[in-house]
């Protein structure tokens, strides 16, 4: 586990990205999310695509102008209009990593181009021969060799264009990279290769990762701790080990009960908790935070609090 | 126990495509079986030739592919209950759109948004097989469609029939692919990643529902996947398929909780299970190899950790573990040095073998031979 | 496990020719495999060469338009005569090309219909002097040699399309890709002005610009740029909307590149495709409209040509001496005709939806 201080890196509070579709019609992608990322440590977000788990990372990282709420990250305040200071500290030290490895790489500029884009544009290289070791040594710590700078991304399989896209969003040293379902779109295998990657970089470089999946085994294996996202609400949150062992929320523990398991005897016997947000009565708009226990909090209203509770001592697994 | 019956019966199968950029030989010499009723996976990286053997199957490779070499036998009823067997790649494309496509072999793809057609009603969709292959009257042929989608667990299927796709969700519209794919009662259900499209809450209930149809209709399926979650789930007998060609195949218990292929071993691993503490996942090194180039010997030898020095000179033959165990690897020839799996996954499948309730997975996958099926093994 | 291992078997002979020994038996890699070598070496551009060559008639139409270029480049200055040079007295005369004369065609001959029925001349024949007078596609009706009036006119044609495409281009996917990333206000505004243009009559525009202006390639060109690179726009801003969110973009945008370096650095090599597809498509019709302006009037003044002014002289002895007109038609035909296939065989060697996978 990765040592946690006590200022957070980044704090959202009351986040909401709404986006008017007509006149009439807004989509409310997420409502009131508030959460804390401590330097060094792996968030894990999970939810369901239309969660608005995406949408979150890309607010915070300003891709959206977000329409409610407060950003701080890294002491300065980013969630209104960035003056230019703050705008070069946020593009130096937050990154992303996207979803689709064939999508997130320029077909038509070489690998070494796509990694030094950053050092290009903040010129933080004195010249082409440290920009070119720089992207060389890069290259080599994410496990591609150096001569493949001169190539293009078409040459190369999803797992080693992934590899790039990491290679693009650390050589900048961030302090928080948002990695938004960076290996769904991946083979089973090259999905724990690149995992391990990005963990041996957090334990090499204590960046701190905004880990956006909706795969669960590796969420847990990847993250310290967890938020439970569903239809734009933040509905449970805490360590790996809480949600894990001790889930509350309904939605949380037909998720849990939901993931595959590679053991065929057991996995053949088990059937899926059923849980549908329509028919289940909950208002997810009602719901307030309270405290499970540690750093577990779940989002409910007080009777629902009462009854889960109870409910939770049952072992899902 | 009654001799079972061969549906699809895969023997030597060699395609490669003409590409700009060359040869691509994507199959390699692929043999495969499936009995009635039963389900095997096919578990394979992008680019192994899953789906192109599947394909194949169908009759519906792109122009540019040639079949080099192999039968593909398919035995399917006649109304009458007459029983006929054909080499699906002796016909052409004409007959087999009219006598197999949709009739005999019906198919699930990934993405249910793309394989519905959205201009059109779900009824419609579902009853068009039945009046194309079937001469189904139309009344009857609506009938028939609510009580499928009923069968596939839709609620109010009368009024779900005169509905477009856009107005489902993403778990629905799979359930109405899988309602139109068994709406000419086919021998052979083949469902190519049925359920990576979809949210986990959605792909369990989706492969239950498979998985229910499949033992009501005693129909056989074939899944295509890289996941092994969901073989775990659904299957009967895996075959793992690397770089074209099957490198070990077995039952479902034989693949997970004995492997011999070093392949399989990093397939196994590279997935965490929900106990998994340890700092590194074992994964498989590497990247899947260009089939552009062909490499003389085993095409797995770049990225295995346990390659001998025959590797790069001969390709390995297909070993014989157990009667149903196969698997294409030095490693299990006498004069191999005596290589054991992974730490993590020896320690994994032990917590496996425990938490299944075997004590001696030798004896107890001896023991399922016997019994000569999976199956019994496992739904007790 | 000791005890199964005795048992196993290859379950199939291996086929393969070479026989192992102990020695192969060996463990090869001790240690971890670090880094990944894997690449495929095929390349873009030479997979859209592959593509466009395997194209035959694209192939066809790009040496026409090869073969036409060189011809108008070199071909006024294959014989004596110039375009402007005049001579009444041999006026009118009948093609004529050496060597292809003794097989009695274009040897100088015609056939005149009058209304006292129709008898063959040959104007050669008529004076000594013109024995060694060739003019290889006949001389129009001030003496002129159209063999050099052809090529100097196609010359022109081609320069004005050629350029008047290129600015076009130039204009026409600046302002879409402009237009197209900003979004919003800037391209509602955008829009709505490039419908204005859209809206006011190509030729009206046209022929009040050559009223006001002084007629020439200059003005001519002026005017297709004036009104052309609309579709341009177009294209360009349809290709920007469809990858201005895609994730390589997004990724420039949380490195903090500017609109501009977005715009023109990432998002143009990869729309560079429709573009020059667009453009080759362009060409021809720059080049008829060209043709059109002239052939009522307004286009080159003389004794300069174009395609369209010779068709247009030739159109008026069109009845007496038909073999005036053929050469301008044909090499127009054949140039439209060349640009729109080898832009269509562009078309589907650029675009990778086309390809086969």
């Amino acid at each position: 586990m990765a040592a946690t201080s006590n200022t957070p890196l980044l704090e959202a509070t009351g986040l909401r990205q709404y986006f008017q579709v007509t006149r009439s019609y807004t989509v409310k992608a997420v409502d009131n999310v508030s959460f804390k990322i401590y330097p060094g440590e792996t968030y894990g977000l999970v939810g369901e695509s239309g969660s608005g788990k995406s949408t979150i990372g890309r607010s915070i990282i300003r891709l959206y102008d977000p329409t409610a709420g407060k950003i701080v990250f890294n002491g300065a305040d980013i969630s209104g209009k960035l003056d230019r200071k703050t705008r070069d500290m946020l593009r130096v030290n937050m990154q992303m990593i996207f979803q689709d490895p064939m999508a997130s790489l320029n077909p038509r500029k070489k690998i070494g181009d796509i990694i030094g884009e950053g050092l290009d544009i903040h010129h933080t290289c004195k010249n082409e021969k440290e920009r070119d070791e720089a992207i060389k040594r890069m290259l080599v710590k994410v496990g591609l060799s150096p001569q493949h700078a001169t190539r293009y991304p078409h040459q190369f399989s999803g797992g080693q264009r992934q590899r790039v896209g990491i290679a693009r969003a650390l050589i900048m040293n961030p302090k928080l990279v948002i990695a938004d379902e960076c290996i769904s779109a991946l083979d089973v295998s090259i999905q724990a290769q690149v995992v391990n990657l990005m963990k041996d970089i957090q334990q090499e470089t204590g960046t701190a990762y905004l880990f956006i999946a909706h795969d669960l085994s590796m969420v847990k294996y990847i993250s310290d701790r967890i938020g439970v996202l569903h239809l734009g609400h933040l509905l449970e949150t805490g360590t790996t080990d809480e949600i894990f062992t001790h889930p509350v929320h309904p939605y949380t523990r037909s998720l849990l009960s939901a993931i595959p398991e590679p053991n065929p005897i057991l996995e053949k016997k088990r059937t899926a908790l059923t849980y549908d947000y329509k028919t289940s009565g909950i208002d997810y708009n009602k719901g307030t935070e309270h405290l499970v226990s540690g750093t577990h909090y779940v989002s409910c209203t007080d009777e629902e609090f009462a009854k889960w509770s109870k409910e939770a001592e049952v072992p899902i697994l | 126990m009654a001799q079972k019956e061969q549906i699809l019966k895969i023997r030597d199968l060699d395609i490669s495509f003409k590409t700009s950029a060359g040869e691509v030989h994507a199959i390699r010499g692929i043999n495969l079986d499936l009995m009635k009723g039963e389900t095997v996976a096919i578990v394979g990286e992008s680019g192994s030739g899953k789906s192109v053997t599947m394909k194949a199957a169908m009759g519906i490779l792109a122009d540019n592919a040639r079949v080099n070499g192999g039968t593909i036998e398919f035995t399917y009823h006649h109304a009458d209950g007459t029983k006929e067997t054909v080499d699906i790649l002796k016909k052409d494309k004409k007959w087999i759109r009219s006598h197999i496509n949709g009739k005999r072999i019906a198919m699930v793809f990934q993405d249910p948004m793309t394989s519905l057609d959205p201009t059109m009603q779900i009824g419609k969709q579902i009853m068009e097989g039945m009046i194309w292959h079937y001469k189904t009257p139309k009344q009857e042929a609506w009938d028939k469609a609510v009580e499928l989608l009923r069968e596939v667990g839709i609620e109010d299927p009368e009024k779900r029939m005169k509905e477009y796709p856009h107005q489902l969700s993403g778990g629905m519209r799979q359930r109405v692919v899988i309602a139109i794919a068994l709406a000419c009662n086919p021998d052979l259900l083949i469902c190519d990643e049925p359920t990576t499209a979809l949210d986990v809450t959605i792909q369990a209930k989706i492969l239950e529902l498979i998985r229910r149809v499949q033992t009501e209709r005693g129909i056989s399926v074939i899944y295509i996947t890289h996941d092994l979650g969901v073989v775990a789930k659904v299957a009967d007998y895996v075959n793992v398929m690397y770089a074209g060609k099957i490198v070990e195949k077995g039952t479902i218990n034989d693949i997970f909780y004995d492997p011999k292929h070093p392949y399989t071993w990093g397939l196994l691993s590279a997935m965490p299970d929900l106990d998994t503490n340890d700092d590194r996942l074992y994964t498989i090194p590497g990247s899947p190899p260009n089939l552009l180039h062909e490499k003389k010997g085993d095409a797995f030898a770049p990225r295995n950790r346990y390659a001998l020095v025959i590797d790069d000179k001969a390709e390995p033959p297909m070993f014989k573990i157990t009667d149903t165990h196969y698997a294409a690897t030095w490693l299990l020839d006498p004069r191999a040095p005596k290589v054991e799996m992974p730490k993590e996954l020896r320690e994994r499948l032990t917590r496996m073998q425990k938490a299944a309730g075997i004590g001696d997975v030798e004896s107890f996958l001896k023991q399922q031979d016997e019994k000569g099926g999976p199956e019994d093994g496992s739904n007790e | 496990m000791a005890a199964k291992k005795a048992v196993l078997q290859p379950a199939a002979a291996a086929e393969t020719p070479y026989v192992p020994t102990d020695d192969d038996f060996k463990l090869k890699n001790s240690g971890t495999i670090d880094i990944d070598e894997n690449y495929a070496s095929q390349s873009y551009w030479k997979d859209v060469i592959a593509h466009f060559f395997h194209k035959k008639s694209a192939v066809v139409g790009m040496i026409l338009i090869i073969l036409i270029t060189v011809f108008a480049i070199v071909g006024p200055g294959m014989n004596s005569f110039s375009y402007s040079q005049q001579n009444l007295a041999t006026k009118n005369f009948a093609p004529r090309i050496p060597g292809l004369e003794k097989l009695g065609i274009f040897d100088g001959h015609e056939t005149m219909s009058t209304s006292t029925g129709s008898y063959v001349v040959n104007n050669y024949q008529d004076n000594e002097e013109y024995s060694n007078l060739y003019y290889w596609f006949g001389s129009d009706n001030f003496g002129r040699d159209i063999w050099t009036r052809t090529w100097s006119g196609t010359r022109v044609s081609l320069i004005i399309a050629v350029a008047a495409a290129l600015i076009d281009m130039i204009i026409g996917m600046s302002y879409g890709l402009i237009s197209g990333y900003f979004g919003g206000k800037v391209d509602m505004i955008m829009q709505r002005i490039l419908e204005v243009c859209n809206g006011i009559p190509r030729l009206v525009i046209v022929t009040l610009l050559l009223l006001v202006l002084e007629p020439g390639m200059l003005t001519i060109i002026f005017a297709l740029m004036l009104t052309e690179w609309v579709s341009m726009s177009r294209i360009a801003r349809a290709e920007m909307l469809k990858l201005k969110e895609q994730e390589y973009v997004l990724a420039s945008r949380t490195l903090g590149a500017g609109s501009f370096f977005i715009i023109f650095r990432q998002i143009l090599p990869n729309i560079i495709g429709p573009i020059i597809t667009q453009l080759m498509f362009s060409i021809p019709t720059a080049i008829f409209t060209e043709a059109f302006l002239s052939f009522v009037g307004l286009g080159i003044p003389v004794p300069q040509c174009s395609l369209g002014s010779l068709i247009s002289d030739g159109f008026n002895s069109l009845t007496t001496h038909p073999y005036q007109i053929v050469p301008p038609i044909i090499i127009m035909a054949l140039l439209m005709m060349s640009f729109n296939l080898v832009a269509d065989g562009l078309r589907e060697a650029l675009d990778p939806k086309m390809k086969q996978a």
